[in-house]
């Protein structure tokens, strides 16, 4: 089942990449930035991770801009977990990440799809018997958003995020989001850093 | 199975993103076929045109190659170069032999810094690392893979000449930070029955240098540093066994701080220049004749003055001086291993030419001053060695050049000779055959190798409980090598080169090990037993080809692909298990891919056969195969994305290495790499007139 639904954040991504590379309604690089905030939920289930630890709630934030053949962000995730068996602590879990991805815009609606890389840091409210308190792990994901501009640059997105961490035994986790976003256009010395 | 469905799993095989989107995350294919998706939709970016291959063996890396490869120390080169094969065990310290050139017991290729020969060779491994330089200070790396003469010395082993960047007008500083983390920790799996051990961060790696130029001159002061972990979990057992903690004492890892000092003329006097640096590195080198890590105080310092007072022009003269230090300090260690060791190197050339554009000629004298304190009570422990080098050059046939060099040593009553041919011809202009052809002759003292200070008196082998068996007598050294390469430039941006080798190496001493394992009590810790024997006039003779492709289909695009295979016949035993460390064929194929400006990817895969290390074959049988007297065929995926800010003032490069995540080890008793993700980022402040 889990395959069957990174299938469908895959496929989003292979059809946007030749229609947003054509440029399709995509502003200059760096023009805008958009500010997103949503909740995330966890939607899988069945991981030997789910035989520890259950999703509680899930906040993200990231800013956006149009980049090279589709768009960048850099963000962050906070999810926070309680344990389901006594034996192991409950953690948090913060994934700061860069992406990119195609992206094109039809009318008000926006579609997004791509890739994101970073880092899976890790919190647990117990020390082991190591005296480790937290870890750290490459993060890899796949995004696929629908974002609907509502009034002014404020909008409302959806998404699904798949995400694989590469700890020894695999983390992969599937999560649904929804939240607002706020376009703005780019100050003058920002686009002139990034550029 | 009929060939229909034989074509479809062979189809799915190659793109396994559409059997599985888990393996879509990891799919090299998936990248490339978005890659070459976008290739065509843009003519912004632009790589740098591609060099012209001027002589045959020999390989350029730009800085902008280097950069965005992402190299973050030295030993990164090695994985650019063509041809060139590099085993390490903790991943640190690296050891590379060109082509054919020699055997990795035998680290003999000459490096050069600015036209100065720096030797950071001790005790037969040569750490390029050691240099207080890092790969960020570079211009340019040109990879000599035949034999040559440079700045006085014959490298019959081939050589690499670094040349550092001329800094921008007025005054500069720059910085570099690098980290990097390898996959694999246990993550919250750590608190239940699947907890595995961790993996430490790869580094950091960091640079910082101020410079000034101004007028003829130039200025430079930098700091390097640079850590790196053990991680893995069968040095770390090694390492931990040999420890000896302290209060205070930090765990085992290897530390290396590294200042260096650059100063530069270039006007009417000619050109000069002054370097000098100094590093530190708290080492646990893997000591083959012990089969064991020994937690050691690397410190190596030098002192070069080089230059020539008419640069470019065949009428000329130049000179070079250096002062080299080693010292292997004692750290704390159980077993109260200490190397005890220090060689200091003094070395000065000066070389006269003349000629016009048609003929030249060029005579030089120098000397190396080779002198090693220890507290064992060595006969000799010093060596004067004295040499004349001459080289002729011709041009007078259009499209015909030809060179001479040779080089004469006197050492003591022992004399040796090296000498190389080169001959160039240009048929037609999208044509070159190039002929490269080296003999050289050299007594076992020319070396003085660790064998040859064993044999002097320096018993730290027996101190340490081994006793390795040498020859009654030390053969010299002949070498017979031949490189015929055709060059070929059949379109704009296209070049093709192939290269037939041939070498015959004959009074070689090869060292044979035997290693058997030991699993100890304490602390589930575990080592190896060696044993050594040593032999002398050794001989083997090796033949094959390479082929080398470099063109750029698009202007923003720039692929390179390289195919070397060796194959050894007529040789002798020892000969024969000492070439069987090595792979018998590399290849590698490279793309470096600009879409816009100040934004650039690269990839560079690569591939090379197994090897087989018959010395550790009783440590197979005694630890159930946890270890294999064996490597594997490797492959790699190194890819990197690079974007520069604020005017090129600032640049980040994010870099992923061994993409496949395939563990990699090239060495039985090494360390098991896996997918590592890199983070880089470089400030470059010119706070003067001009800018880069």
């Amino acid at each position: 089942m889990l395959q069957r639904r990174t299938t469908l954040l895959l496929l989003p991504l292979l059809l946007l990449a030749a229609g947003a590379a054509r440029g399709q309604g995509a502003p200059a690089p760096f023009e805008t930035l958009t500010v997103s905030v949503g909740q995330s939920f966890n939607v899988n289930r069945g991981e030997l991770f789910h035989d520890f630890w259950r999703f509680r709630y899930g906040w993200e934030g990231e800013f956006s801009t149009p980049f090279y053949f589709g768009y960048i962000e850099l963000g962050g995730v906070l999810h926070r977990y309680a344990n389901t068996v006594g034996t192991v602590p409950d953690f948090d879990a913060l994934q700061l990440y860069a992406g990119w991805g195609p992206m094109l815009r039809l009318g008000q609606v926006q579609a997004q799809a791509g890739f994101r890389i970073g880092n899976h840091y890790m919190a647990f409210a117990e020390p082991s018997n190591t005296g480790r308190r937290n870890e750290s792990e490459l993060l890899l994901g796949l995004l696929a958003r629908v974002q609907v501009r509502l009034v002014g640059g404020l909008g409302l997105h959806f998404s699904g995020t798949y995400t694989y961490t590469f700890t020894f035994e695999e983390l992969r986790l599937l999560f649904a989001t929804v939240g607002l976003s706020y376009e703005l256009d780019s100050p003058r010395w920002l686009k002139g850093f990034l550029r | 199975m009929d060939a229909r469905t034989g074509r479809r799993k062979a189809f799915r095989r190659f793109f396994p993103f559409l059997r599985s989107p888990l393996s879509a995350l990891r799919s090299p294919q998936l990248a490339l076929l978005l890659i070459a998706g976008l290739l065509p939709l843009t003519a912004w970016g632009q790589v740098e045109p591609l060099l012209a291959p001027g002589r045959a063996g020999v390989q350029v890396l730009t800085a902008a190659e280097i950069e965005r490869a992402g190299a973050r120390r030295l030993s990164d080169l090695f994985a650019l170069l063509d041809g060139w094969h590099a085993y390490s065990v903790d991943e640190y310290t690296w050891y590379a032999t060109a082509p054919g050139l020699g055997l990795m017991q035998q680290q003999e290729w000459m490096l050069l810094v600015d036209g100065q020969p720096v030797d950071v060779e001790a005790l037969g491994v040569q750490n390029i690392n050691l240099l207080p330089l890092h790969p960020l200070q570079l211009d340019s790396v040109v990879v000599y893979s035949v034999p040559g003469m440079h700045e006085g010395r014959m490298a019959a082993s081939g050589a690499l000449h670094l040349y550092t960047r001329k800094p921008p007008r007025g005054a500069t500083a720059r910085g570099s930070f690098s980290a990097g983390n390898e996959v694999g920790d246990p993550g919250p799996f750590l608190y239940t029955d699947r907890a595995t051990p961790n993996i430490d961060r790869v580094g950091p790696d960091a640079l910082g240098e101020a410079s000034l130029a101004m007028g003829e001159g130039d200025l430079r002061a930098s700091v390097k540093h640079s850590e790196h972990h053990v991680t893995d979990q069968q040095l770390r057992q090694r390492a931990y066994y040999q420890y000896e903690w302290a209060p205070g004492r930090r765990r085992p890892r290897l530390r290396l701080d590294a200042p260096a000092l650059l100063l530069r003329t270039d006007g009417a006097l000619g050109r000069h220049t002054l370097f000098a640096g100094h590093s530190r590195l708290e080492d646990l080198r893997f000591f083959d004749p012990l089969g064991l890590e020994i937690p050691t105080l690397h410190l190596f310092s030098h002192a070069g003055l080089g230059g020539d007072f008419a640069p470019g022009r065949p009428t000329g003269l130049g000179y070079r001086a250096g002062y080299t230090v080693t010292n292997l300090d004692e750290e704390p260690t159980r077993d109260h291993l200490a190397y005890d060791w220090r060689e200091d190197r003094l070395s000065g050339h000066l070389e006269g030419r003349l000629g016009n554009r048609f003929i030249g000629a060029a005579l030089g004298f120098g000397f190396d001053r080779v002198e090693v304190r220890t507290g064992y009570p060595v006969e000799e422990p010093s060596l004067f060695l004295s040499h004349a080098v001459g080289r002729l050059t011709l041009n007078a046939v259009r499209g015909w050049s030809q060179q001479f060099s040779a080089q004469v040593t006197h050492l003591e009553a022992e004399r040796s000779f090296k000498g190389v041919m080169e001959t160039t011809v240009r048929p037609t202009a999208w044509q070159t055959i190039a002929f490269t052809g080296a003999y050289a002759w050299e007594p076992f003292a020319e070396r003085h190798d660790q064998w040859y200070w064993t044999r002097q008196g320096y018993a730290f082998l027996t101190d340490a409980g081994s006793s390795p068996a040498l020859p009654g007598r030390f053969t010299a050294r002949r070498s017979l090598t031949g490189d015929l390469a055709w060059m070929l430039h059949p379109a704009p941006e296209v070049w093709l080169t192939l290269t037939g080798h041939f070498r015959q190496l004959q009074g070689l001493t090869l060292d044979l090990y035997r290693y058997t394992y030991t699993a100890l009590p304490v602390l589930g810790a575990e080592h190896f037993n060696a044993t050594t024997q040593v032999r002398s006039g050794q001989a083997g003779r090796l033949a094959g080809g390479s082929a080398n492709l470099r063109l750029r289909p698009l202007p923003q695009l720039e692929v390179q692909a390289h195919l070397t295979h060796l194959q050894a016949f007529t040789h002798d035993a020892a000969f024969r298990t000492v070439w069987a460390q090595q792979p018998a064929t590399l290849a590698s194929l490279s793309a470096r891919y600009v879409p816009v400006p100040r934004f650039s990817l690269f990839a560079r895969f690569r591939y090379v056969t197994s090897t087989d290390w018959q010395g550790f074959e009783p440590a197979a049988a005694q630890s159930a195969r946890r270890f294999r007297a064996s490597t594997p065929a490797l492959t790699r995926l190194d890819l990197a994305a690079q974007k520069a800010f604020w005017g090129e003032r600032l640049r980040a490069l994010v870099a992923v290495r061994n993409a496949l995540d395939a563990p990699f080890r090239t060495h039985p008793a090494g360390s098991v790499s896996r997918l590592t993700f890199f983070v880089q980022l470089e400030v470059d402040l010119n706070v003067g007139r001009g800018r880069r």
